[in-house]
């Protein structure tokens, strides 16, 4: 495969994922910039690796596990600290509302949910989001499923905690 | 399905439905990565241990380097090697005698004996370091207009008054002459080039073979990557990486073979080939070193480095720290390395998180003394070294980020006070970060 191929290729699979994984960019970070920052050098690395990476069986597998490690590495974004995009690739609009569910309760619990430290914020949004197991969870972030297990359940208890404190 | 459950998954839900992506995310990403090799350098950044935190498959993933080999015999008695920085907590170096007794010295982010001031304003020196902007190189009082689209990437001086540039994204060269139109063979070369330091040829690098030509752009020799003998077990031949083209000390190529953690010697004049132990980081031709990474102590989070000399073998320092090397002086006596980078320990930054070093570190190559660093401002970036070369003069080429995010090119001595030689120039695309800066320095 040759550059001109490859590039082709690549975008093909962005332009046919690259809505969802935005969204998954953005429940990992919690905010517009940094989802793009984090999408952005996730997808470059992705492209750097493009020939194994769709070889892959599962290739959205792959990607998902370099966002999500990619993520968990804080200094992400330090070397571009300096050079602040004009121009964004993401937009974000206000949440239209879910029926049946209170806008404010809505809000609360997202708000929690970027409180989480990140190992647990991950799981729970490959666990709740992305609807994977916990053993394609524990693969994604690179432990076992007993970690998965003991993340999970602490976010989950955290978020009870946080969620009946602000109604209090 | 829990109450809490159901919950949290109606409001993630519920906060994705606004996501929407906007812009072209294939094509920025793809010119990350381009930013992102540009940083990196090959395999200073891989031998550092800065590889990328990506998933790769099992194969490959099980041959990253580790850099496990013998060390060379070193000097009989330890030898006190300063860094130049004075260190508040501790000793300014740190020297201690290894097992080997090579001279050590940790960078531990005590300030340099000078740092970088730029200058402002409109040109006052010159430099030896060729450039190329605006579709016209520069060569001290010469200026060679390129006649054509030109390349953004790399620029080297060949012999004969030729010069060679490689486009950044196709890897594709073009062949100028003095006049600035093109020569050489009528297919386009492509791969990465290393030049040699008297131009008399140089070498691309396309998916791990290499291809030697002379100043003219004729085809010397070629090393093929199926002769690399560097595919890890189980991966198929055709996926092998190959050599990496690191440095050349006249007529011979040093590479690095794939992620064997070896290297090979290859004389492009008799063809002949030799093993190198160990993989290599960069060569100097002036003085016949090389960078050469060290494996990291299980539990450590610092990498160390050792300059070596190729000939004897004799290691000559091992500096350890958060730095990673760019590049030699022309003269051998400096190398230019780079504070900043991505995935650091903890351990290895400030307590307030921040980088040991900034973007420009000068280190002297007969002690590892740390002569010189520079850093942009922390909140704007003013003032940040972006790519630098050193000639022979012991004076850096350092293009700078000013103000607004244009970048101007300085000389800057070794007491930090530079002079700007080019005014500041709009970056490509400077609405991304990752806009190609205006300014290319020559490799040699």
């Amino acid at each position: 495969m040759d550059d001109a191929e490859r590039r082709a290729d690549f975008t093909a699979y962005v332009r046919a994922r690259e809505q969802a994984l935005a969204r998954l960019a953005y429940l990992l970070t919690g905010e517009r910039d940094a989802a793009e920052d984090l999408l952005q050098n996730a997808l470059a690395k992705v492209y750097r690796h493009w020939d194994r990476v769709r070889a892959a069986e599962l290739p959205d597998a792959y990607v998902r596990r370099i966002m999500v490690n990619e993520n968990n590495s804080r200094w992400r974004g330090l070397l571009r600290r300096h050079e602040t995009p004009s121009s964004h690739v993401l937009e974000v609009l206000d949440p239209p509302g879910v029926a049946g569910l209170d806008p404010t309760a809505s809000i609360d619990l997202w708000r929690h949910v970027q409180n989480l430290p990140r190992q647990q914020r991950s799981a729970v949004v490959l666990r709740y989001y992305e609807d994977l197991t916990e053993a394609q969870t524990a693969d994604v972030l690179g432990c076992s499923v007993g970690t998965v297990k003991s993340h999970t359940s602490r976010a989950i208890s955290a978020l009870r905690t946080s969620m009946s404190e602000a109604t209090a | 399905m829990s109450d809490m459950d159901q919950r949290l998954k109606q409001a993630l839900s519920e906060h994705t439905e606004g996501v929407r992506v906007v812009g072209d995310l294939a094509d920025r990403a793809i010119t990350r990565d381009r930013s992102n090799r540009r940083r990196e350098l090959g395999g200073a950044a891989l031998a550092a241990g800065l590889v990328l935190a990506i998933a790769v498959p099992v194969g490959w993933s099980a041959m990253r380097p580790t850099g496990e080999r013998p060390l060379p015999v070193g000097p009989t008695q330890s030898t006190t090697a300063p860094t130049g920085r004075p260190s508040p907590t501790s000793s300014r170096a740190t020297t201690a005698p290894t097992p080997t007794a090579i001279p050590t010295v940790t960078a531990d982010g005590a300030p340099a004996a000078a740092t970088l001031r730029p200058a402002t304003g409109d040109p006052t020196d010159g430099t030896t370091v060729p450039y190329y902007v605006d579709r016209t190189i520069h060569d001290r009082s010469t200026q060679i207009h390129i006649q054509g689209k030109g390349q953004k990437g790399t620029l080297a001086r060949l012999a004969g008054g030729h010069w060679l540039m490689t486009g950044e994204q196709t890897m594709s060269t073009l062949l100028v002459d003095s006049t600035g139109a093109g020569v050489g063979p009528g297919v386009p070369l492509v791969g990465t080039a290393t030049v040699a330091d008297d131009g008399s040829f140089f070498v691309l690098q396309d998916r791990g073979t290499l291809r030697a030509y002379d100043s003219s752009g004729t085809l010397v020799d070629t090393l093929s990557a199926t002769t690399c003998d560097c595919t890890p077990e189980g991966v198929s031949d055709t996926e092998s990486p190959g050599y990496d083209a690191i440095g050349i000390i006249g007529s011979v190529v040093y590479a690095n073979r794939g992620f064997t953690g070896k290297s090979v010697a290859w004389d492009v004049s008799s063809r002949a080939r030799r093993p190198v132990d160990g993989p290599l980081e960069l060569v100097n031709a002036a003085r016949g070193t090389a960078v050469v990474p060290v494996a990291q102590k299980a539990g450590s989070d610092q990498s160390c480095k050792e300059l070596r000399d190729l000939t004897s073998g004799r290691t000559i320092w091992r500096l350890c720290g958060p730095l990673v090397f760019r590049s030699f002086s022309t003269n051998g006596d400096y190398l230019l390395a780079t504070g900043e980078m991505d995935g650091l320990a903890e351990s290895q930054l400030n307590p307030d998180r921040t980088f040991r070093y900034g973007g420009l570190v000068v280190v002297r190559t007969s002690d590892a003394t740390i002569v010189l660093e520079g850093s942009g401002d922390v909140t704007t970036g003013a003032g940040s070294p972006v790519s630098y070369r050193m000639g022979s003069d012991d004076r850096v080429t350092v293009q700078i980020r000013g103000v607004t995010g244009k970048r101007s090119l300085q000389v800057c001595p070794l007491d930090g006070r530079c002079a700007v030689v080019a005014p500041e120039h709009e970056r490509d695309n400077p609405d991304i970060p990752e806009g190609d800066d205006p300014y290319f320095l020559a490799d040699n």
